[in-house]
């Protein structure tokens, strides 16, 4: 549909998939075609929902506050989407080589990773959304390790699929973010 | 381009004023209260909105077009109570805004980002193609209508945010500086726009361009320090100036001559 492309265009959607893609490749080709450690799918993951946070916001936020349409279910959708090809795009490239992520990790860290980015659009902006998918993983790479559910929570993106903390963790922010944002919006 | 008259134009108003607010408040930031009890009625016709810098103007126009709730006060807009929490989505189909300053995505051309305010506006579909063409008509930029919008001047671009805000054919269509970065002949351009749409819409427009309101406004509104100084016609704000009174047209002196009493526009920046 004509309106679809007009808005994909307009929050430069075709740019952020392209640097989702371009990283998650370079990630892998870096690795030499995948290995066992989990922060790599972890790292394209969170490369890929950064790259899609920047749509999250329109262009003139004055304007799109008057549009008649309704925001929410399309917000929603958004967010949604952000962590469907963020996902879908690790999956394609870790096809070509040996399989280092399962479905669970996949769906877990990518749903936790896109409320995330939600949750920073509306904290800072769609411009700034990226700092909190960008930080939080940053920071648990620093996290000295542990098997404590705290030390869990921390490194929650990076634990084996069934770890009941992380997956709580994850599921906690991809609600939460997902709902603060249809709701809230992108900060003014 | 023909249009079919649809029964909403047709319809009788339900209401008296397009715009009325009563003892409106609105805040701009968090502490300041930069409109504090505003009367207005507004009906039909172009609106000069004058008044010094900081005077409250914008965040008046900002209220009027949804973006802004108001602090206190009521305010209603086409009959129906604005400021609430639903979505108005109802009312924003019918309000036209240009902001003092727009974003847009700048890649995309003048015809695809009036489209794209269009869909915003629920335009129906199948109208968009054409109310897209008769509003870049509008501003003179049919020429330019597939050019991209990071290609255009600063005085293209502002008439690019009035097509778009004229696309939906709106009710009330509010303006924030329009004129600015227009050259002489544009704004005469603009002037005859204005009085065309005025004739049917309620028009307000932001301005502290004196001679602007003198040319094409049915009426003037002068607000200073978020209250309402002065409404009526452009000769009667003239009249209220003297000989005495700051101003090189009776305008200007009238002008002068309202503000004068807070200290204002006398001597003070």
């Amino acid at each position: 549909m004509r309106w679809t492309a007009l808005y994909v265009r307009s929050r430069q959607v075709p740019a952020s998939l392209a640097a989702a893609v371009v990283s998650a490749a370079a990630v892998w080709a870096l690795s030499g075609g995948g290995s066992a450690d989990p922060r790599l799918p972890a790292l394209v993951l969170v490369a890929g929902t950064a790259a899609g946070s920047i749509g999250l916001g329109g262009q003139d936020l004055a304007l799109d506050r008057t549009a008649a349409i309704r925001w929410a279910p399309r917000r929603a959708a958004h967010t949604l989407l952000i962590g469907a090809v963020a996902a879908a795009v690790l999956l394609a490239v870790q096809a070509t080589g040996e399989e280092a992520a399962t479905a669970a990790f996949v769906v877990r860290d990518s749903a936790g990773l896109a409320g995330l980015a939600a949750a920073g659009a509306v904290l800072f902006g769609a411009q700034h959304a990226w700092t909190l998918p960008v930080a939080w993983p940053a920071f648990a790479l620093f996290t000295p390790p542990g098997t404590g559910v705290p030390a869990q929570v921390a490194t929650w993106m990076m634990q084996p699929p069934g770890t009941a903390a992380a997956t709580w963790t994850a599921v906690v922010l991809a609600g939460g973010g997902m709902a603060a944002y249809t709701l809230a919006g992108p900060r003014r | 381009m023909m249009r079919a008259v649809s029964a909403a134009d047709i319809a009788p108003k339900a209401y008296a004023w397009e715009i009325q607010a009563t003892g409106l408040k609105v805040r701009a930031g968090a502490k300041r209260m930069a409109v504090d009890g505003l009367d207005l009625s507004l009906g039909t016709g172009v609106h000069g909105l004058l008044g010094p810098n900081g005077a409250g103007k914008t965040t008046l126009i900002r209220a009027l077009a949804t973006v802004l709730r108001p602090a206190g006060g009521s305010l209603e807009l086409l009959g129906e109570p604005a400021g609430g929490t639903g979505g108005h989505r109802e009312l924003r189909r019918r309000i036209g805004y240009l902001p003092q300053e727009f974003g847009y995505y700048k890649r995309f051309t003048v015809r695809e980002f009036v489209e794209y305010m269009a869909w915003l506006k629920e335009v129906p579909d199948r109208e968009i193609p054409g109310a897209v063409q008769r509003a870049v008509e509008r501003v003179g930029l049919a020429d330019r209508a597939d050019s991209r919008m990071k290609t255009l001047s600063g005085g293209m671009v502002r008439r690019v945010g009035i097509a778009q805000a004229i696309v939906n054919d709106p009710a009330i269509l509010l303006l924030d500086e329009p004129t600015v970065g227009l050259d002489p002949a544009q704004r005469l351009r603009f002037r005859e726009l204005l009085q065309e749409l005025g004739s049917d819409a309620c028009v307000v427009v932001s301005t502290h361009l004196v001679e602007d309101v003198a040319a094409a406004c049915t009426d003037v509104v002068l607000f200073a320090e978020g209250r309402l100084r002065f409404q009526g016609t452009p000769d009667g704000l003239a009249a209220a100036g003297g000989p005495g009174h700051v101003g090189d047209s009776p305008l200007e002196r009238g002008y002068s001559a309202l503000l004068s009493d807070s200290g204002q526009g006398r001597g003070s920046w």
